[in-house]
């Protein structure tokens, strides 16, 4: 099976990853960035994911660069949550938009990809100050992506 | 762990997903953006807790688990 993806590039540390995405405003390059959120404990990480700045180099989820490839990229993002998850087994996702929009946005992302992502992780969501299961068409405030133990 | 390690490197192929290997990408973990994620997560965290579920052994009592 062939996914409409684009080609990953990562680090020798798997914790970062990028890739292009192109359409009608060009190539623009993207990045993916898990962060070990070390002040709380192990094996927790935080999920960052944005445009590289042309002239910074950093990564940047202000622009909005609407280049007709919203599927494709959130699917990409997402096939980066197996990439990473095959080398930290252990680590578990926590994900929180900048802003509601971009939180939607990973909301469409995690349904885009809802049952690959299942057969392996437990999904859950935080909204109206409790976590519980993820459910599409919910609008969530933020996600934990936690391996399933019985696949371990 | 091996089976889900295994399992996991199935999908990876089974999906052709694409990867290679950039030994001088660089390392974002200083970007502003990325901190500020950073300390997003943690004050959300602290406030809000991780579900029960969670297997995360929090290093402190305030990061409560809900």
């Amino acid at each position: 099976m062939i996914l409409d993806q684009y080609p990953i590039i990562s680090d020798s540390s798997h914790l970062n990853y990028k890739f292009e995405s192109i359409g009608p405003k060009g190539i623009i390059k993207k990045a993916v960035k898990y962060t070990a959120v070390t002040s709380i404990g192990k094996n927790i990480y935080n999920l960052s994911f944005g445009d590289l700045n042309k002239i910074s180099g950093e990564i940047d989820d202000t622009v909005v660069s609407n280049n007709n490839d919203t599927n494709k990229i959130l699917l990409t993002v997402g096939l980066t949550s197996l990439l990473f998850a095959n080398h930290f087994p252990n680590a578990e996702i926590l994900i929180v938009g900048s802003t509601i929009s971009r939180t939607r946005l990973y909301q469409m992302a995690i349904n885009q990809n809802v049952i690959e992502i299942g057969k392996f992780f437990d999904l859950k969501g935080f909204r109206n100050g409790n976590w519980g299961k993820f459910k599409a068409g919910i609008n969530f405030e933020a996600f934990l992506v936690t391996k399933k133990l019985n696949n371990l | 762990m091996k089976k889900n390690t295994k399992e996991l490197k199935a999908l990876i192929k089974k999906y052709n997903i694409s990867v290679t290997i950039d030994k001088n990408m660089p390392d974002h973990s200083n970007d502003p953006f990325v901190l500020a994620k950073l300390e997003k997560a943690e004050k959300f965290i602290a406030e809000h807790g991780l579900p029960e579920s969670s297997n995360i052994k929090l290093k402190s009592k305030k990061h409560k688990k809900v």
